[in-house]
């Protein structure tokens, strides 16, 4: 098949000015200044509990009033605060409220000329910043404080992470004609309604933002003698200095771009790190603290285990990633005992097993040796379709062969870079069963908060490796704790601390595995002993006596505070509403930003009349070690391959390349031609409606339903005039209203809608067609009209979403 | 150019309408390298748009559609395209601009040509021969494809295809 085209080639005489000089020539259209002019992140560590301060300054280079938009990440479990803003001198300290009031709020300040700030919370460590209203020229900077518990062991061993870039999330699901909840590039999806809330848009690579960064971390001694051991940053030059009470670490560059996370590892050598019971006394309540570290027990062997490595070799694995993850599997393999038996699914789009099946194969020489061949094909490219791949996971367990007596363990391999994790969580507190989940995340700016949530959930541990870092050395503690805790069924009660049992955090108390500390926390009414009691793992029981301590610590109560939302959110997500209610109520109370809360701030000073404002999103990093294969793309691509139609259908993807290219001429479905047609003349008596600000993709829809509205209204018209009134406009609208549904998921959320448009308005029609007598007519004409108000109302709801509350429960 | 706020244009058609304002400013293959100023493709769009370069598009019953803003944009960046500069500075300059900014830009740049020597333009036919979707070939006029060489390109191809694949996961 051969077509002819005509190609001018062009022959171009040299030309003396080309250069880059030329541009400057071009005088407004000079260099853009993007907002983010500083990050300066300090922390503290005390007893393993880190305080955080992120202090962001932004800066106006525009020639208007300038709203700037910032994603960003602060650690997985962060319980964030505090919130300020500094402008013109001040300091204007940020409110918790309920998140749609203090969106309102933010709304009301900005239209009115005021300078404000507003801080919401999108994922567990994923965050948006705005900041309205800055005068030319003029600077603001926001604080922001959080506190974190670190992951630690009974070496003394202890891990402080500090994220710096969100990065791209794989985006399931088909995309919605609405208007976006955010000003990310991604486009919203019926899986992840808030993409654009995730998706910040990226530098280009080469295109230097100039922020300058600062990180300072100071590690306190808990006691004189304690010292500080093999402390590593293991991506970022730092420079250490010794106090007499703390070490400080910082930054040895202030041009270090934000594209990865500060992950500092230290030791606190002291002989035998012990179970420790920090009590904060606030002024109305004390919250105690327990960080419980399982004893030493020599040659402890759990049953056999079966494992199912689930490897993520999406295509944002690619490259030094996907070799490490393949390689971490590998090494977790040989770690295995030849009475244990092993199972491997890679996953992208879809599940591959080693195999071809979801069979187990004795981990013995062979089988090792079997599965690190398979592994070293793994190829990485696609979607990252985590929930089903878990699913299948879980499930292979079903079928096994003589499961008695064996655990059942999944190791979850990944950097967790999904937008969907409301629905990976909700897989799992769904279908676990008797396994237990381990996660091992691999990145350089790695989903900590899923992977950790999701091994919490999952009964497991979770671990983190840097893509080409020392594997073996990181791999050490989970291999040790892959398959059955060392303890199990812990409690606790009080002795004389005066515990509040109902206020335990997690309410679900952790297994204790080797080596590994537990944490738990509660309301007390004062320092003094609990008792921990537990089971070891052949059924012995365990007890041992704790005593409180003094800390001045007041992260303790926000840590506590932070941990039952999370408990909440928990629940909140397998269906219990109420929940949300308690969350806000603890939110309210302990001024902690969640998914239903966010910070407001505002400036009284009017500075911006006019209104005019510049938006702009800072662009971020793409994360390092990532294979940009948009770049590789981007050269490549302009050999100009026109008349292709951008198929706009899921699985959309972030980073995804290799679009599946149609043909042009599959444009404009005809539904679109009709409404167009018949739109128009239609009274705009339902786009009135609260549903019109939202505007943007659903215009159809409404624009349907105006037209049936208006049909009814004529009718009821006619009715009341005693005339029959004529089916073609009602008909003609009911196929409109439709096919409107049919192209816009919100049709889904219209139960009654669609069954008015099937059954009832059905009815109606036939009715005053089969000339049935005018006061029968009528009174089935108000019961109809009766569904239509009715279904009205849940259309409005289900359109112009962000706009509701109910908006931010599909994140959780 | 079209009214403002009225168009709404699928990609295809967004293509051809930078094209079009691309030679009426007269940098149509203006370019050292006249691959530059090619008409953008699906993943070229994207990608843009994740840099940020171009709005999302407005999702209409599954299809993507693009308006006046997204055809300023696209001009813009193909304008300074054509001056070889690297994405990195090109989405330094045009990163958060507003509409007009960007038509000034377009504007001066788009004059700038239009003072330069006008480029000589030698038209040449070719035929394009479709080996497999995604692989075309460029057949100079008057060459004869009955030589028999397109069945040995394809026999070629499907002796180098004949791989064992196993990640054929899909796309991405």
């Amino acid at each position: 098949m051969t077509t002819a085209i005509r190609i001018p080639i062009v022959e171009v005489p040299a030309d003396p000015r080309r250069g880059l000089g030329l541009l400057e020539v071009l005088g407004p259209t000079g260099k853009v200044a993007l907002p983010l002019a500083g990050v300066a992140i300090r922390a503290r560590v005390v007893d393993r509990i880190a305080e955080v301060e992120v202090e962001q300054r932004f800066k106006n280079g525009f020639p208007e009033a300038l709203e700037a938009t910032y994603v960003f990440p602060l650690g997985g479990a962060a319980a964030v605060s505090s919130f300020e803003m500094r402008v013109a001198g001040r300091t204007v300290m940020g409110k918790v409220e309920e998140r749609e009031e203090a969106r309102r709020d933010y709304a009301e300040a900005l239209a009115a000329g005021k300078r404000a700030a507003l801080l919401e919370q999108e994922r567990n460590d994923v965050f948006t910043l705005q900041v309205g209203n800055i005068p030319p020229g003029e600077e603001a900077t926001v604080r922001i404080s959080y506190a974190e518990r670190l992951p630690c062991f009974e070496d003394g061993e202890a891990e402080l992470r500090l994220p710096l870039v969100v990065a791209p999330r794989y985006i399931g699901g088909e995309p919605l004609e609405r208007a976006p909840a955010g000003s990310g590039t991604a486009l919203d999806t019926d899986r992840v309604p808030d993409a654009s809330r995730l998706s910040p848009p990226r530098l280009a690579p080469g295109f230097d933002p100039k922020v300058a960064v600062s990180v300072e971390v100071e590690l306190f001694r808990d006691s004189p003698e304690a010292t500080f051991e093999g402390l590593s940053c293991s991506q970022h030059a730092t420079r250490t200095s010794s106090g007499p009470e703390s070490i400080r670490v910082a930054l040895a560059r202030s041009d270090e771009p934000l594209d990865r996370d500060f992950v500092l590892r230290f030791r606190l050598a002291r002989k035998g790190v012990r179970t420790t019971l920090l009590v904060h006394r606030g002024p109305e309540e004390s919250v105690a603290f327990l960080s419980l570290i399982p004893p030493a027990r020599e040659g402890f062997l759990g049953a056999a285990r079966d494992v199912v490595f689930v490897v993520d070799r999406s295509g944002s694995m690619e490259g030094i990633k996907m070799v490490s993850a393949s390689r971490a599997c590998g090494l977790l393999l040989r770690t295995l005992a030849p009475r244990d038996r092993f199972a491997i699914a890679a996953f992208s789009d879809g599940v591959e097993w080693m195999g071809g099946t979801p069979s187990f194969s004795a981990a013995d020489e062979h089988g090792q040796e079997q599965g690190e061949r398979w592994l070293r094909e793994i190829q990485a490219h696609g979607g990252t379709e985590l929930d089903s791949a878990l699913g299948q996971a879980l499930s292979a367990f079903d079928a096994r062969k003589d499961a008695a007596g064996r655990a059942a363990v999944v190791v979850l391999l990944t950097d967790g870079q999904v937008g969907d994790e409301a629905g990976v969580l909700r897989r799992l507190q769904r279908e676990l069963g008797a396994a237990r989940v381990f996660c091992v995340g691999i990145d350089t700016a790695v989903n900590a908060g899923l992977l950790t949530r999701l091994a919490s959930l999952g009964g497991g541990t979770s671990s983190f490796v840097e893509p080409g870092a020392a594997l073996e050395e990181a791999l050490r503690s989970i291999s040790r704790e892959i398959g059955e805790p060392l303890l199990v069924a812990l409690a606790i009660e009080d002795v004389d601390a005066g515990l509040v049992a109902s206020s335990l955090a997690p309410q679900r108390l952790p297994d204790l595995f080797a080596g590994r500390a537990a944490f738990a926390a509660f309301r007390v009414s004062g320092p003094g002993r609990v008792r921990v009691k537990a089971k070891w793992n052949d059924g012995r029981p365990f007890e041992e006596i704790v005593e409180g301590r003094a800390t001045p610590l007041a992260a303790v109560a926000q840590i506590w505070a932070r941990a039952r939302v999370a408990d909440l959110e928990d629940k909140f997500r397998l269906g219990e509403s109420e929940a949300k209610k308690e969350i806000l109520t603890l939110a309210l109370r302990y001024s902690l930003l969640t998914r239903f809360t966010a910070f407001v701030a505002v400036d009284g000073e009017v500075v911006n009349l006019g209104g005019v404002r510049r938006q702009v999103t800072q662009p971020v990093a793409m994360p390092a070690a990532w294979v940009d294969r948009l770049t590789l793309q981007e050269r490549m691509s302009s050999r100009g391959s026109r008349g292709l139609a951008i198929p706009v259908k899921g699985p959309f993807k972030v980073y995804g390349m290799a679009p599946e290219m149609t043909v042009a001429g599959a444009l404009s479905p005809k539904f679109s031609e009709m409404t167009r047609g018949i739109s128009e003349p239609a009274p705009a008596i339902y786009a009135g409606a609260s549903v019109a600000d939202e505007g943007g993709g659903e215009e159809d829809l409404e624009a349907a339903l105006a037209l049936l509205v208006a049909a009814m209204t004529e009718a009821r018209a006619d009715l009341g005039a005693g005339r029959i009134p004529p089916v073609e406009p009602l008909e003609r609208a009911r196929i409109a209203v439709l096919d409107a549904l049919a192209t816009s998921s919100a049709g889904q959320r219209m139960p009654a809608l669609q069954r008015f448009l099937r059954a009832g308005l059905v009815e109606l029609i036939a009715a005053l067609r089969s000339k049935t007598p005018l006061h029968d007519v009528v009174q089935l004409f108000e019961l109809r009209a009766k569904e239509l108000e009715e279904a009205k109302r849940e259309a409005r709801g289900a359109m112009g979403l962000t706009s509701r509350a109910e908006f931010w429960e599909a994140t959780i | 150019m079209r009214p403002a706020a009225e168009i709404s244009l699928s990609l295809p058609e967004l293509s051809s309408e930078v094209a079009t304002a691309l030679s009426r400013l007269g940098l149509l293959g203006a370019a050292p390298d006249a691959r530059v100023s090619a008409a953008p493709d699906a993943r070229t769009v994207r990608y843009y748009t994740t840099l940020g370069l171009l709005d999302r598009p407005v999702i209409v019953g599954r299809q993507a559609r693009y308006g006046q803003r997204h055809l300023l944009q696209l001009l813009a960046v193909k304008t300074l395209q054509v001056r070889a500069l690297p994405l990195a500075e090109i989405q330094e300059r045009l990163y958060g601009r507003s509409d007009a900014e960007l038509g000034a830009l377009i504007e001066a740049l788009g004059r700038e040509a239009a003072e330069a020597p006008a480029p000589e333009v030698v038209a040449t036919s070719v035929r394009e021969v479709i080996i497999e979707p995604g692989l075309r070939l460029l057949v100079e006029d008057g060459y004869r494809p009955d030589s028999g060489v397109e069945a040995k390109i394809r026999a070629a191809l499907a002796a180098l295809t004949q791989e064992p694949k196993r990640d054929r996961g899909g796309s991405a």
